[in-house]
């Protein structure tokens, strides 16, 4: 009996002993993003063709004539000829910060340059000179992720550097603020018009935010349309806006009217008086991404889920009627995996289905269309389908497909994203 | 050389917080040395299920002895309750626990037992974050880790039959 109580009172002593000896220890390794600012008079004096960059992370493209305009997220414009689809060649950069829309009219390319609309004189791509600035054509874009700069300074980068902190173990689930603050193939000149004659406008993919019709450059926010008026090509002249609601994403012009998509829906607007659009029809559906193009009958909308699109579970095509511009209607849902843009030539619509690829169908008979080709392998997120040529870009690259035989379309070139 | 099996549970205690583990352990006595593998439930802060291997030592030949023991191994993630399983995710750690113990005679096969040491686990989180990009391009996702090196003290009652 003694001994086992000098063995319990030597364990028990062993555990006080050591119960104040012994520490939880929590770690949190992130990244932190430090922004590199650059005076806004310089960046602006520094809108000019520089040299060919790889292409690293591109968004959204316009096409115009022989080029594309192909924008690099936030950093600039990459100038591609594209006289031969099977051989494009990346010629210049235009390095323009916090871009992300663009549109081209004439030899003038309208960009965002944070909250600011640029307008480039492009009639010679290998020396494009800055025409004018518009200052808070943006309002809603006045920040960089999320770090708002003073009013001199534009962010033009960001390091990013892995650091460790020690948490507090009891308030594990506390994540510490993240600190951002410490955290030449010729002209375009072709394109200028002849007196009276209308000017040609760039084809923009199913994801801008910007589209161009006639004298007019009409801009959705994530709640507004704004109307550009274009007249004075080289200084655009905000006129008007037009609050529409809420989520709203990706426009697409047809004809005289503006298909607008939104998160909560398709909204038309008319321009039978330019400069002050009024509201049409709606179609309305479930939260979703939601870009769209239109032809006279029938409008094409993609719905999808995604980290921005509130998780929606829907990734669909949905096919509506719109014959009656103000009262439009579903006519048919087609499954999808995960669809982004999407583009409609004759009878084809091409449909960029995220990681599943790109899908050519047969919309001849839209409730009732057929597959005829999918390309795997690649993850789509915008499509421009023109002349026999569709550019798609991808994650992996800028790829071109030859359709004008649609029973046999063809990749015909892939300009590689740099990893 | 014998069959023989654990069964304990007790409290851990650290510095961030109080709780309850319990254990199985099957293995075989060899004279005065025992090895097993043992699993069950640890309950601090992070709930999880610990696999190790077992070796424990009779420091007397008598019934009644002072022992030894020491466990390392695997703690695998049992966590509940978190609010989005797609943007947490846990990984495994290390998981040991050493110290000291008296075993009481019951009988030729079983005892109760009683036991004081020291227990480490190690859990690690992933938790995915949103680079927000200009609409309507995606976000970015970002990681960010974080480590849990959790030091407790162990003390267990157990059975050994």
């Amino acid at each position: 009996m003694k001994s086992h109580v000098k063995a319990l009172t030597l364990i028990f002593a062993v555990a006080l002993l050591f119960q104040s000896c012994v520490k939880d220890r929590c770690t949190q390794t992130f990244k932190v993003y430090r922004p590199i600012l650059k005076a806004k008079q310089e960046v602006r004096n520094n809108i000019k063709t520089g040299a060919a960059r790889a292409l690293k992370n591109p968004g959204k493209l316009t096409l115009m004539g022989n080029y594309i305009f192909l924008n690099e997220l936030e950093k600039g414009i990459h100038i591609i000829d594209n006289t031969n689809p099977s051989q494009p060649r990346n010629l210049y950069f235009i390095e323009i910060p916090g871009n992300v829309d663009i549109a081209v009219r004439g030899t003038i390319l309208y960009a965002d340059l944070y909250d600011e609309l640029v307008a480039i004189d492009i009639s010679n791509p290998a020396q494009v000179q800055l025409k004018s600035t518009t200052l808070r054509a943006f309002p809603e874009r006045n920040f960089g992720n999320g770090f708002a700069t003073d009013t001199s300074m534009f962010i033009i980068d960001w390091i990013a550097k892995d650091t460790t902190v020690t948490l507090n173990c009891a308030g594990n689930n506390a994540i510490p603020e993240m600190d951002l603050a410490i955290r030449n193939s010729g002209g375009l000149s072709s394109f200028a018009n002849a007196a009276g004659a209308p000017v040609q406008t760039g084809i923009n993919g199913s994801m801008a935010r910007f589209a161009i019709v006639n004298d007019y450059m009409y801009t959705v926010s994530n709640t507004s349309l704004h109307v550009f008026d274009l007249n004075n090509s080289d200084r655009p002249l905000r006129i008007n806006t037009v609050n529409i609601g809420w989520g709203i994403e990706t426009i697409y012009p047809f004809k005289n009217n503006l298909f607008i998509g939104s998160q909560t829906g398709m909204f038309i607007y008319g321009l039978n008086n330019p400069a002050t659009p009024h509201a049409k029809g709606t179609f309305t559906h479930a939260f979703a991404c939601d870009p769209v193009v239109a032809d006279d009958t029938y409008a094409y909308v993609t719905l999808r889920n995604g980290t921005a699109c509130r998780n929606a579970s829907l990734n669909q095509l949905d096919v509506i009627d719109v014959q009656d511009l103000n009262r439009p209607f579903l006519i048919k849902s087609y499954n999808m995996t995960n669809p982004h843009g999407l583009a409609k030539d004759g009878n084809l619509l091409f449909i960029c289905d995220g990681r599943d690829g790109l899908k050519i169908m047969d919309a001849t008979l839209p409730y009732s269309m057929k597959q005829l080709n999918h390309f795997t392998g690649i993850e789509t997120y915008d499509v421009i389908a023109w002349n026999n040529n569709a550019i798609v870009v991808s994650k992996d690259a800028l790829v071109q497909y030859d359709y004008s035989n649609p029973q046999n379309i063809k990749e015909r070139s892939r300009l590689t994203i740099e990893k | 050389m014998q069959y023989r099996a654990i069964v304990q549970a007790g409290m851990l205690a650290g510095s961030t917080a109080e709780s309850g583990q319990m254990q199985l352990i099957n293995g075989v006595q060899f004279h005065r040395l025992y090895t097993g593998i043992g699993t069950g439930l640890d309950f601090y802060m992070y709930r999880g299920i610990p696999l190790f291997a077992d070796v424990r030592y009779d420091v007397l030949k008598k019934k009644g002895t002072l022992f030894a023991y020491a466990d390392g191994g695997i703690h695998f993630p049992w966590v509940k309750n978190q609010p989005d399983e797609s943007i947490q995710k846990f990984y495994n750690g290390i998981y040991t626990d050493a110290g000291i113990g008296y075993r009481f005679h019951a009988s030729n096969k079983t005892g109760l037992f009683v036991s004081a040491g020291y227990s480490y686990k190690q859990v690690k989180q992933r938790v995915t974050s949103l680079w927000f990009t200009p609409w309507p391009i995606e976000p970015v996702q970002q990681y960010e880790f974080r480590n849990y090196y959790l030091n407790r003290i162990s003390i267990k009652l157990g059975w050994m039959f």
